[in-house]
């Protein structure tokens, strides 16, 4: 067993009376890469702010290296670097002022790992980062982190504001750094596609709970969607490890973690009458709707 | 963390405490309804403009016998303060109890002499123009020069911001002559061009004694005053009055008040009310048959008739008042700071307080507070709690706002 | 670390604080060319006479300047840092969250106390080559709350920038309101003479109300 860089114990938060979860509990071991998945509002922010140490949970506590994270000592924040929403640095500064300001800060700073990503900007290097682009800043922010080369990686929403060609290019830059220096990395997004060729393990939210805390590749192989033609479909909501069934003119469309015969077998033991059943393997994005539904 | 909050909270109670009670001050003040108070050299009585609540206008009456005069007999009675105008009218009476009454008696002998708290405890920069007092001029002429008083005296011209060294040895060698001891306590003079004539400064040297400093011909004159030996000046106030019978009012240490007269510097004694320079406004109104000498302090106005020729006293009053000062909610505002005062142009802070009763209020809101951080399910905290039940409305309202 | 801290804040400041200073001597310039002015038309004589006998401030349109200067400071630092949240940046640096909070005001009081300074320094270097010491005693006595006002507007300026909710920001603006009135209570020429070490007191009060409301930013208290 890897030692967990990141362990996430009991966490409870409330925003006033309304629950964002109960009892949260999740680990990241070293060099792993978790996507944190969910739709707006079920607290992937929240998350990450507690992971920062810019929110105190209502209870429970967050680890980050084994410390606090609501007060991390100086050492731990160099191990750790931090995108946060939006890409924002500071602004300020050009290219060259920001490398400099924070090349004081870390010993091991790699400048080259920095201009290397610059250069395929073509970015003079006196420009203010305020005149850039979404997508340029986002390379600097990026570039920012490569350079710091911290053991853990916190990307809040890294693809927000990015055209394709730019998300594309953090999202390669980023995984190929991150399983070429064994790095850890806790990442959200909303734009699922992009997670796929990044993560390695996914914790799917959905108001107030967890739905699903799996390594990718064990949920796209065990997790599908089952078609066929049902004429008692009422039936199908007492099974419990059936996910979003939905009904349209006789045709039925399920999501499940059970094979293909295990689901029969449930289906002749709750009398549901279900025939021409097509078995379908899921991408990422279809995988986390059917686990949370397209509301 | 906790500390930075109670500092907050300890600030935010202070200036509630000032602006609270100032505020209460804006909203509640009224004028004091005694205007104006002379004695009457015809009643032989104090008589008064008084604001009347229930006519809802000025009257003006004797305080004694409570009679009530129309404005026209008013200046009658009051002769001497409305001399300008009887003598327009041709009202004045030639004599009033066997004293001639002439307009050049009664303006040489009329003057008005005020000092408030205020004019004593001001920043004063300590430097001092003394002007030629024998000039031949008919108008006082600015010297070119002013001096200073330290552990010596020193000229300085402002045009060149540079000592006049020779004038300066001259003056400083006749101050050691007269047996002089630097420093200086206080200079008192009058150092404007808007008068008949100069005295130039009455100096308290470092020893109590008190020295007349004149420039006569351009040459120094100073002479040492006479002081019985009881008598410690504390404060010295020159006049240069038309008659020419007196220098300067001197307050001394016993808190009297005391005339240096012309007549080689003899001191008079001025009977006067209660009075302390540092809190009571004093105003005498001379005329040439008596002094009125008013002091306001905390306990009203008192009012003195003093015989102009030998300051006995002729008759004394007193008119009960707003007191001066503390006047604030007593039950509710447990104390009040103040920065500013009547009394002083100097900002410092003042506190006055209130009732002990407002200990009662006090131990309530303590006791409201506790609930209310009950109800925010906040925990106990003991240093809030005992601030409230010092600091009452104040430390409340900002414990509210500023402990969550 | 601490030098790219302090480059950092430089970076958002340096216009701010060189127009501040280009400002502050024009003030100075207007000032000067008005009395000297005055020295031709009525004389020094006259003036010295009405600054000791008749308690005139000549220097009077300098009372706003500190006041102004410290409100915009804090201003220029600290509002790049709310926008956006950028101070999870700064807080994110590799320095404990005390030291960087108070580098960052202490910055600023550095940048203050510089322009604050040399704008004195030119008043009293002047004022010493046309009035005695009497007269520049005076008017130190009655400019520093003055440049005192300018520091706690500062400080507390910064502190209602840093706190995180707009409910308690508008009490912090009513605190700084009140506490800096302290420092004009009157125009009368050398009123703080006997208060004046308290008065320089209250910005090193203020100071560390900065780093409570970080300390609610971070443990997210927000709207």
């Amino acid at each position: 067993m890897q030692q967990a860089i990141v362990e996430c114990k009991n966490l409870t938060h409330y925003y006033g009376k309304r629950c964002i979860y109960e009892n949260l509990n999740f680990e990241i071991p070293q060099g792993r890469i978790l996507g944190l998945l969910g739709k707006n509002g079920t607290g992937k922010t929240t998350t990450i702010n507690i992971l920062n140490g810019y929110l105190k949970p209502r209870s429970g506590e967050c680890l980050m290296f084994g410390e606090s994270s609501a007060n991390l000592s100086p050492e731990t924040k160099r191990k750790v670097g931090l995108l946060i929403e939006g890409h924002v640095q500071y602004s300020f500064m050009n290219i060259s002022e920001i490398e400099k300001f924070y090349s004081a800060f870390y010993p091991n700073w790699r400048k080259e790992a920095y201009y290397e990503l610059m250069k395929l900007l073509k970015i003079d290097p006196k420009q203010k980062i305020s005149r850039m682009s979404c997508g340029q800043r986002s390379q600097v922010a990026l570039g920012l982190i490569l350079a710091q080369d911290p053991e853990l990686l916190i990307l809040d929403d890294f693809s927000m504001g990015l055209d394709p060609g730019y998300r594309m290019l953090f999202v390669d830059y980023l995984s190929e750094y991150a399983k070429a220096e064994n790095k850890t990395v806790f990442v959200t997004s909303h734009i699922i596609q992009d997670m796929e060729r990044l993560i390695d393990d996914c914790l799917i939210m959905d108001y107030g709970r967890i739905v699903m805390q799996k390594p990718v590749n064990e949920l796209l192989e065990s997790f599908k969607r089952y078609k066929f033609t049902c004429s008692n479909p009422g039936y199908i909501d007492e099974i419990s490890d059936i996910y979003n069934p939905v009904t349209i003119k006789g045709n039925t469309e399920v999501y499940s973690l059970l094979g293909k015969t295990e689901l029969q077998n449930l289906f002749a033991k709750y009398n549901v009458s279900a025939s021409e059943i097509l078995e379908e393997n899921l991408s990422l994005e279809e995988a986390f709707i059917g686990l949370t539904g397209k509301y | 963390m906790k500390n930075i909050k109670y500092l907050i909270i300890i600030l935010g109670s202070l200036l509630l405490a000032w602006l609270l009670p100032k505020s209460y001050h804006l909203v509640t003040d009224i004028a004091s309804p005694n205007i104006f108070t002379y004695y009457s050299s015809i009643d032989k009585a104090f008589c008064a403009i008084e604001f009347d609540e229930k006519e809802g206008h000025l009257i003006r009456k004797n305080i004694k016998t409570n009679r009530v005069y129309s404005e026209l007999e008013f200046d009658s009675i009051l002769p001497m303060f409305y001399s300008t105008q009887l003598f327009a009218d041709g009202r004045m009476p030639k004599s009033i109890d066997g004293i001639d009454i002439n307009p050049r008696i009664v303006n040489s002998k009329k003057f008005f002499f005020r000092v408030k708290p205020a004019d004593k405890n001001k920043p004063h920069i300590p430097l001092y123009t003394l002007f030629e007092s024998m000039s031949g001029r008919v108008r006082i002429e600015m010297p070119g020069d002013v001096f200073r008083l330290r552990d010596k005296i020193e000229f300085i011209n402002p045009e060149t911001n540079e000592i006049n060294t020779e004038k300066s040895e001259k003056f400083n060698h006749h101050f050691v002559k007269r047996g002089f001891q630097f420093p200086a306590k206080m200079a008192a003079g009058n150092p404007s061009t808007r008068k008949a004539y100069d005295e130039g400064y009455f100096i308290i040297d470092n020893m109590n004694q008190i020295f007349h400093l004149k420039m006569v011909n351009s040459m120094p004159f100073l002479k040492k005053v006479p002081l019985p030996s009881e008598i410690v000046p504390e404060y010295i106030l020159t006049m240069e009055p038309d008659d020419r019978s007196f220098y300067a009012f001197v307050f001394d240490a016993n808190k009297k008040l005391h005339l240096i007269t012309t007549d080689s510097y003899k001191l008079q004694e001025i009977p006067t009310p209660n009075y302390d320079v540092d809190r009571d406004q004093m105003m005498i109104m001379a005329n040439p048959l008596y002094w009125n000498v008013n002091v306001v302090s905390s306990r009203g106005k008192e009012v003195m008739a003093l015989h102009a020729d030998t300051k006995e006293i002729a008759d004394r009053t007193l008119i009960e008042g707003q007191a001066v000062g503390t006047n604030y909610s007593k039950y509710f505002l447990p104390f009040a700071v103040g920065f500013t005062s009547g009394n002083t142009k100097y900002i410092k802070p003042i506190i006055h307080f209130g009732s002990y009763l407002v200990l009662v209020t006090n131990f309530l809101l303590a006791l409201i507070f506790v609930f209310i951080i009950r109800y925010r399910k906040q925990e106990f905290q003991f240093i809030p709690v005992v601030w409230i039940a010092c600091t009452g409305i104040y430390g409340f309202i900002t414990s509210l706002i500023f402990n969550r | 670390m601490t030098n790219a801290l302090l480059f950092k804040e430089w970076k958002k400041t340096k216009w701010f604080a060189i127009g501040a200073f280009a400002v502050g001597l024009a003030l100075l310039a207007y000032i000067f060319l008005k009395l000297g002015r005055s020295f031709r038309l009525v004389g020094l004589e006259h003036l010295w006479d009405v600054i000791v006998n008749r308690d005139q401030f000549l220097f009077r349109d300098l009372k706003y300047f500190p006041l102004a200067t410290g409100f915009c400071l804090a201003l220029a630092q600290f509002v790049p840092e709310m926008i956006q949240k950028r101070i999870k940046l700064s807080l994110h640096l590799p320095l404990p969250n005390k030291k960087i909070v108070f580098s960052m005001l202490g910055f600023g009081l550095l940048a203050l106390t510089i322009i604050f300074v040399l704008h004195v320094a030119i008043v009293l270097a002047f004022a010493g080559i046309y009035f005695p010491k009497e007269i520049i005693s005076s008017i130190i006595y009655t400019i520093l709350p003055w440049y005192v006002a300018g520091i706690t507007a500062y400080t507390f300026m910064s502190w209602i920038c840093l706190e995180p909710t707009w409910k308690r920001r508008i009490f912090n603006a009513l605190i700084m309101f009140g506490t800096l009135q302290l420092c004009f209570l009157t125009d009368f020429p050398g009123a703080y003479g006997l208060i004046i070490l308290a008065v320089l007191l209250i910005p090193f009060y203020v100071l560390p109300f900065g780093y409570f409301s970080v300390q609610r930013l971070k443990v997210g208290i927000q709207d």
